[in-house]
C-alpha cells in the first residue's frame, strides 16, 4: 500500500477513538493511520475520491438512547417478517423480535468483534477500531431456517453521526437460511458497516440487501468465507447513494464452493455508487457468477470494479464477470474495470462489460403498442436491472427487490 | 491385425479394463457391445493412446507392433483411426488447414512426401461430395458450430482421407438421427475392405442394422464376456444387458 | 497453410537453442561515454549536427525527466535500472550523414541477411514487383540504410531516417515531432525525447497511396547500450501507408534497455496500418538476460474519417510495458488494435491498448490474444475511454487469454470508462486452457505434441494473424512456434 500524507479526516477520526479502546481496536486504528484515508493515488480508489468527499467526520454516534430508539421505531412500522434491528449500527433488542425463538437461531450482542479472514482493508480496519455493539447470529448446523429473518439498519435522533456496524452471520454445516438487509439511513452523517458471513460445509443462504437513501458517505464491506460446497447468494438493490463505496471480499475457501453476487444500481440526481468486489477462489472445483447492472441517470456516476484471483492451486475453476450500464442521460458516467488475475491452467474464467443505452427499437415495438414513452422506458429499464435478482434463490426475497424496484422506478425521474 | 492380449488399465487408480482380450482379423468388422460403464470407451481411448489411462499389464499390436510403446501420433501414422463419440471443436483452425497437417505429418511419418495441393483439394473434395459435406463445412473451423451428424460425418471424411489399416468406431451412432445414421454408415461401408479391421463399439443394436458385423463380443466389467455371430446382437437387443452385468457380478 | 506448414517445419529443425537471432557481430563502433548528463544529450545533438531548438527540446525533456520518477503500475517486476551505466549512443563507425547501399559496410549487410531482411534493392527488384517493400534498418542508434528512397521520392513520399528528415524536412518535424507523445508523456518517453538518436519519418503527401510497404528492422548489437529510436509518421490528407516494424537483439547475459517512442498523425481521410513483430532476445530459460522493452506507441487520429491500425506480435523481450494507443480526435476516425502476446520462460509482459474516444462517431475494436507458457507472466492492461462531449462512441474488445502450463499467469486489466450516453461498449474476455482433448484429437490424426500445440494456438491466434501482411503472417507464425518451444511436456 502506499503510504499517504494523512488527510484532515485522518485527524479527525482520531479524535473519535474512545478512550477505553481495547489493545486490537488500537491496533486496527494504528493500521488504519499507516494507510491513511485512500485517496485517487490509491489504484482500486481511482474513480471514488473519497478524500474529497469526506472533509469533515461527524461525532462518533453514541449507543442509541431512549430518544433514538423511539425514533427508530416510529420508522419501522408493523412486518410479518423477523427483524433484527440496529439504531446507529448499535444491535437494539428492544425494537427487534426474538429470533433465538427459531429452533437452531441464536443471537448475541458483540462488543469487540475481532472477525477473522478480513481483508487487509483501510475501511475494514477503520470499522473495528470504532465499531460498538454489533451481533453475531448464528445458524446451527444442520438447521433450515424457512422464515425469512430481517436485519433493519437504521438511524437514531442524532442523524449527522459516525456511524460503524459491524455484525457477523454464521451458518453452521449443511444449514440453510434467507435473510435480507433493509439499509434506510437516510442520507445523513457518515457510515462504515462492515457484514461477515462465514458458510459451513453444505451450508446455503440466500442474501439480499435493499439500500436506499444511504448516508452522505457510506461505505459498506461485505466479507464472506465459503466452506466446501457451501453456496452462497446475494444481491444488492442500491438507490439514491450521494457517495456510496460497497465492496466485497469472498473466499471460496473450500472445494466446490458456488458464489452467485449480484446488484443493480439506479442512480439518478448526483448519486455516486461504486462496487468493487475480490472473489478469491482458494480452492479446486469451485464456481463464481458475479453481474452487477447500472442505470444511471442526471449526473450520476457508476463505478465497477471486479477482479476474480485464481491461484495455482484452485483447477477447475470456473469463474464469470458481468457488467452492464444503462446511460440515461448525457452527463451520467459508468466506469468499469473488471479483471482476471489467473495463476492456475485448468480454470475456464471470463468477464465481460457492455455499456448502452435504451434500444430504440424496442422502445418503438413498445410505444406502437399504445404504451407511452416514459411508461415503456419504465418496463425496458426494469427488465434490464431485475434479471440480476434471478441469482436468488429465495422467491421473497425477489418478490421484495422487485417491489423495490418498481417502487424506484415509480418514484425517480430518470428520463 | 489387431491383437489385445489380457489388457489391464486403470484410471485415477480405478481399475476400468480387468485382462480384456480380443483379435480382430483384417477385413473382419468386429461389434463391441456392452451396457454403460463396461469400459468400451476406455478400450478406445487406451488402443488410440489416450494419456491419463495406467496400463498395468498387457498388449496392444497392431500388425504385430507393439502399440503401448508409441505415442497417439505415432499410432496414427501406424494406420489406427479413431471414430469419436464427441469430436472436438477446435476455434479458429480451419477444416481444410487441419486435414492438409494430419495427412501430411502422417505421410511424413512414413517417410512419404507432402501430398501436392492440387491432389489434395481433388481428393477432399471428393470424399466430401459422397458424405454430403458442402465446401462452407470446409472453411468453417474444426467441427466449431456443426451439428452432432455433421461432425461424425467429418469424421467419416477423415477416416476416408487417411485410409487406416484399422479404424475403431466409438458409439458412432450417439447423437445421430437416422438419416444422419444411414449417411455415416454408408461412408463407413466404403471403407469396408480386406486390408481393413473395423471395431464398431455400441450400446445399440441398431448400428449394426446398417454396418453389418462379421463377429459380436459382449463386454462387461471391463472384459470379453461372450462371443458370437451377428444373431448374438438381435438377441441382447431382445434381452437387455441384465444379465451380463449380474454374471459378472457373482 | 503452407504458413502453418512452415510453422511445423520451423519446430522440426529447432536446435535446443530457440532465439535464432541471438549471434552478435563485431562491428567497429563509435559510442558516446557511459552514462547520462546534460553533456550527453548536447553530444548526442551535436553528432546529429541538429539545430538549437531541438538541442533545446531535448535539454528541457531531459531536466523534467531528472524530477520523474520510474512507474511502478505495471504487473512487471525487475531489478533497478542504472541509467549512468549505459551507452546512450553507439554508431556502426563511418556511417555518419546520407548515404546509399553502396556506403554501406558488407559486415552490416550480412547481418541483415542473416536477419532475412533484404536490403538489396536489385534483388527485391528482381522480384515480383507487388511484394516490394522499403526498410530502413536502424542498427543499435543509427540508421544505416534505407532502401527505396529514390522510386518512393517520385510518388512524394518521403521515408528517411528521422536525424535526415530534420536536416532535410526541418519544418515537418518541428510541427510534428512531440505532438502525440509530448516530451513530458511519461518516464520512458521523456528519456527517450531527451537521449534518442534514430529512428524513422515517414510523410505521405496529400491523396497519395504509398507504392509499398515501408518497413523498419532495428537490432540492439552494442553491448550495454540503451536504444532509444523515434519513428514518426504523417499521413496527409486522403494518403495511405503500411508501415512494418522488427527488431531483434542479439543474446546477452546483462539486460538490455529498450525506449521507444513512435507517433502517428493521421489528418482527414487518411489511414495508417502500423504493423510490429517484436522479437527482442527474451533471456535463457533461467531468466537471464533479456531486452527490458518499454514503448510508447501513440496514433493521433486527427482528421476526420481517418484511421489508425496497430498490429503486434510480441514474442520477444524480458519485459515488455507497451500500450500502442489511438487518440480518435476526428469525427468519424477509427481505431484498431490486434495483438498477440506471447510469454514463455520467465518473460514478464504488460500490453495493451488506449482507445480514446473524443470526437463524434469515433469507433474503435481491440482483439488481444495473450499466450503464456512456462513461468512466465502475461497482463493485458487496456483503457476505453469515452469523453464526455463525444457522441456515438462505439467500441468493440475482445481479450482472450490462453495458458500453457501451471507455472504462468494471466490477467486482465480492462478499464472501461463511458461518460456519455449515447457511447456503446462492448467488452469481453477469457481465460482458458488448450484442452488435454484437443490435443488428443490432433494427435490421434497424426500430429506430434508441439505440433499440435502450434496447430491450436494458431487457430487461438488466427483473428490477429489476419491483420498482418503477408510477409510478417509467415514471420510471426514461425516465431509462435519457436516461442512456445518447450512448454509441452
Amino acid at each position: 500500500m502506499i503510504a499517504l500524507a494523512p488527510s484532515k479526516a485522518d485527524e479527525a477520526f482520531a479524535t473519535l477513538l474512545p478512550a477505553d479502546a481495547s489493545p486490537s481496536e488500537r491496533a486496527s486504528f494504528a493500521q488504519f493511520r499507516q494507510a491513511g484515508l485512500p485517496s485517487r493515488r490509491v489504484e482500486s480508489w481511482h474513480y471514488s475520491d473519497l478524500r474529497a468527499r469526506l472533509r469533515t467526520v461527524p461525532p462518533l454516534a453514541a449507543a442509541p438512547d431512549d430518544a433514538s430508539l423511539s425514533v427508530a421505531r416510529g420508522k419501522l412500522g408493523a412486518s410479518a417478517r423477523l427483524r433484527i434491528v440496529t439504531v446507529d449500527g448499535f444491535y437494539a433488542p428492544d425494537l427487534s423480535d426474538d429470533v433465538s425463538k427459531i429452533a437452531g437461531v441464536a443471537i448475541a450482542s458483540a462488543r469487540e468483534t475481532d472477525f477473522l479472514g478480513a481483508a487487509a482493508d483501510p475501511l475494514l480496519d477503520l470499522n473495528a477500531a470504532l465499531s460498538r455493539g454489533g451481533f453475531v447470529l448464528d445458524i446451527a448446523a444442520g438447521a433450515r431456517i424457512d422464515p425469512v429473518i430481517e436485519i433493519v439498519a437504521l438511524t437514531g435522533a442524532q442523524t449527522d453521526r459516525s456511524r460503524f456496524g459491524r455484525n457477523l452471520i454464521r451458518l453452521g454445516a449443511k444449514a440453510r437460511a434467507q435473510i435480507v438487509e433493509t439499509r434506510d439511513e437516510g442520507f445523513a452523517g457518515f457510515g462504515d458497516s462492515a457484514l461477515f458471513i462465514e458458510l459451513g460445509e453444505d451450508a446455503q443462504l440466500d442474501h439480499a440487501c435493499r439500500c436506499r437513501e444511504t448516508a452522505g458517505v457510506e461505505l459498506q464491506s461485505f466479507t464472506a468465507t465459503l466452506a466446501a460446497r457451501a453456496k452462497l447468494r446475494s444481491v444488492a438493490l442500491l438507490a439514491q447513494t450521494p457517495f456510496l463505496r460497497r465492496q466485497y471480499f469472498v473466499s471460496l475457501a473450500g472445494e466446490g464452493a458456488q458464489l452467485h453476487l449480484g446488484g443493480a444500481a439506479v442512480l439518478g440526481r448526483n448519486d455516486h455508487a461504486d462496487v468493487t468486489l475480490v472473489v478469491r477462489h482458494d480452492a479446486p472445483h469451485g464456481l463464481s457468477r458475479e453481474t452487477f447492472k447500472y442505470v444511471l441517470a442526471d449526473h450520476a456516476n457508476g463505478v465497477f470494479q471486479g477482479k476474480i484471483t485464481v491461484p495455482p492451486h484452485a483447477q477447475k475453476t470456473d469463474g464469470k464477470m458481468m457488467c452492464r450500464g444503462l446511460l440515461l442521460s448525457d452527463e451520467a458516467a459508468l466506469s468499469a474495470k473488471p479483471e482476471l488475475e489467473i495463476f492456475a491452467d485448468d480454470v475456464a474464467c471470463g468477464h465481460g462489460a457492455a455499456v448502452t443505452k435504451l434500444d430504440a427499437q424496442n422502445l418503438f415495438y413498445l410505444e406502437t403498442r399504445g404504451i407511452p414513452t416514459i411508461e415503456a422506458e419504465k418496463i425496458l429499464i426494469d427488465a434490464f436491472a431485475a434479471d440480476v435478482f434471478d441469482a436468488l434463490e429465495s422467491e421473497v426475497l425477489r418478490d421484495l427487490l422487485r417491489v423495490d424496484l418498481s417502487e424506484i422506478l415509480g418514484e425517480e425521474t430518470l428520463v | 491385425m489387431l491383437e489385445i492380449e489380457n489388457l489391464h488399465v486403470s484410471i485415477a487408480g480405478k481399475k476400468i479394463l480387468n485382462g480384456l482380450t480380443l483379435t480382430v482379423e483384417d477385413g473382419q468388422v468386429a461389434a463391441i457391445m456392452g451396457p454403460n460403464g463396461s469400459g468400451k470407451s476406455t478400450l478406445s481411448y487406451v488402443v488410440a493412446g489416450r494419456a491419463d489411462y495406467e496400463v498395468e499389464q498387457g498388449s496392444i499390436r497392431l500388425d504385430g507392433i507393439d502399440l503401448l510403446r508409441k505415442s497417439a501420433a505415432e499410432r496414427a501414422a501406424l494406420g489406427l483411426f479413431l471414430v469419436f463419440q464427441y469430436p472436438l471443436e477446435i476455434p479458429g483452425v480451419a477444416t481444410m488447414t487441419f486435414l492438409k497437417a494430419a495427412i501430411n505429418a502422417q505421410r511424413r511419418a512414413r517417410g512419404e512426401s507432402d501430398l501436392p495441393i492440387p491432389d489434395f483439394m481433388k481428393q477432399v473434395r471428393a470424399a466430401a461430395q459422397k458424405l454430403d459435406i458442402s465446401q462452407d463445412m470446409l472453411k468453417r473451423p474444426v467441427n466449431v458450430g456443426f451439428s452432432g451428424g455433421e461432425k461424425k460425418r467429418m469424421e467419416i471424411l477423415q477416416m476416408a482421407l487417411l485410409e487406416p489399416r484399422f479404424a475403431i468406431l466409438d458409439e458412432m451412432d450417439s447423437g445421430l438421427d437416422i438419416d444422419a445414421l444411414k449417411t455415416c454408415a454408408e461412408g463407413v461401408n466404403a471403407l469396408r475392405g480386406k486390408d481393413r479391421g473395423l471395431l464398431v463399439i455400441t450400446h445399440y443394436q441398431r448400428l449394426l442394422d446398417f454396418i453389418s458385423p462379421d463377429i459380436v463380443h459382449v463386454m462387461s466389467r471391463g472384459k470379453i464376456v461372450k462371443s458370437g455371430g451377428p444373431e448374438l446382437a438381435l438377441a441382447l437387443e431382445a434381452s437387455g444387458y441384465a444379465e451380463y452385468a449380474e454374471g459378472a457380478a457373482a | 497453410m503452407a504458413a502453418v506448414q512452415q510453422t511445423v517445419d520451423t519446430v522440426k529443425t529447432l536446435d535446443v537453442d530457440a532465439y535464432k537471432y541471438g549471434f552478435s557481430t563485431q562491428i567497429e563502433s563509435d559510442k558516446a561515454p557511459r552514462g547520462l548528463n546534460e553533456d550527453i544529450v548536447r553530444f548526442i545533438s551535436a553528432r546529429k549536427n541538429e539545430p538549437d531548438w531541438l538541442t533545446q527540446w531535448r535539454l528541457d525533456a531531459f531536466r523534467r525527466w531528472l524530477t520523474m520518477e520510474e512507474p511502478r503500475w505495471a504487473r512487471v517486476d525487475y531489478p533497478k535500472i542504472d541509467y549512468q551505466d549505459l551507452y546512450y549512443y553507439s554508431a556502426p563507425k563511418g556511417t555518419a550523414g546520407p548515404r546509399t547501399l553502396a556506403d554501406v559496410d558488407p559486415e552490416l549487410l550480412r547481418v541483415y541477411a542473416k536477419l532475412g531482411i533484404p536490403l538489396s534493392e536489385q534483388e527485391a527488384l528482381a522480384g515480383v514487383q507487388e511484394r516490394r517493400v522499403a526498410v530502413d534498418a536502424v542498427f543499435d542508434s543509427v540508421s544505416v540504410v534505407t532502401t527505396f528512397k529514390e522510386e518512393l521520392a517520385k510518388a512524394g513520399v518521403i521515408f528517411c531516417p528521422i536525424s535526415e528528415a530534420v536536416q532535410t524536412h526541418p519544418e515537418l518535424v518541428k510541427k510534428y515531432l512531440g505532438s502525440v507523445v509530448p516530451a513530458t508523456d511519461n518516464y520512458f518517453a521523456t528519456l527517450n525525447a531527451a537521449v534518442f538518436s534514430d529512428g524513422s519519418f515517414v510523410y505521405i503527401p496529400p491523396g497519395v497511396r504509398c507504392p509499398m510497404e515501408l518497413s523498419t528492422y532495428f537490432r540492439i548489437n552494442e553491448q550495454n547500450t540503451g536504444q532509444f529510436e523515434r519513428t514518426l509518421i504523417i499521413a496527409d490528407a486522403g494518403s495511405y501507408v503500411s508501415y512494418l516494424e522488427g527488431c531483434t537483439a542479439p543474446k546477452r547475459d546483462e539486460n538490455q534497455l529498450h525506449a521507444a517512442v513512435v507517433e502517428l498523425i493521421a489528418h482527414d481521410d487518411a489511414e495508417i496500418k502500423y504493423s510490429t513483430v517484436q522479437n527482442w532476445y527474451p533471456g535463457d530459460s533461467e531468466g537471464k538476460g533479456g531486452i527490458y522493452n518499454f514503448v510508447t506507441k501513440r496514433g493521433d487520429c486527427r482528421g476526420i474519417r481517418s484511421k489508425i491500425s496497430w498490429t503486434q506480435v510480441e514474442t520477444g523481450s524480458a519485459i515488455t510495458w507497451k500500450y500502442p494507443s489511438c487518440i480518435l480526435r476526428g469525427d468519424f476516425s477509427r481505431g484498431e488494435f490486434y495483438s498477440i502476446a506471447i510469454s514463455n520462460g520467465y518473460q514478464q509482459v504488460d500490453s495493451g491498448t488506449k482507445m480514446l474516444h473524443l470526437g463524434n462517431d469515433t469507433s474503435s475494436r481491440v482483439i488481444s490474444k495473450g499466450i503464456s507458457a512456462g513461468h512466465s507472466q502475461n497482463t493485458y492492461r487496456g483503457q476505453v475511454f469515452a469523453h464526455r462531449k463525444a457522441l456515438r462512441a462505439r467500441n468493440f474488445t475482445n481479450c482472450d487469454s490462453l495458458l500453457i502450463g501451471n507455472q504462468c499467469g494471466a490477467h486482465t486489466v480492462p478499464y472501461i470508462e463511458a461518460k456519455n450516453s449515447t457511447a456503446q461498449f462492448e467488452h469481453e474476455a477469457t481465460t482458458s486452457k488448450i484442452s488435454d482433448d484437443q490435443l488428443f484429437y490432433c494427435m490421434q490424426r497424426g500430429l506430434e505434441a508441439e505440433e499440435a500445440t502450434a496447430l491450436i494456438v494458431n487457430g487461438f491466434v488466427r483473428d490477429v494473424l489476419q491483420q498482418l501482411p503477408m510477409e510478417f503472417a509467415v514471420e510471426a507464425q514461425k516465431l509462435i512456434a519457436i516461442s512456445l518451444e518447450g512448454s509441452v511436456g
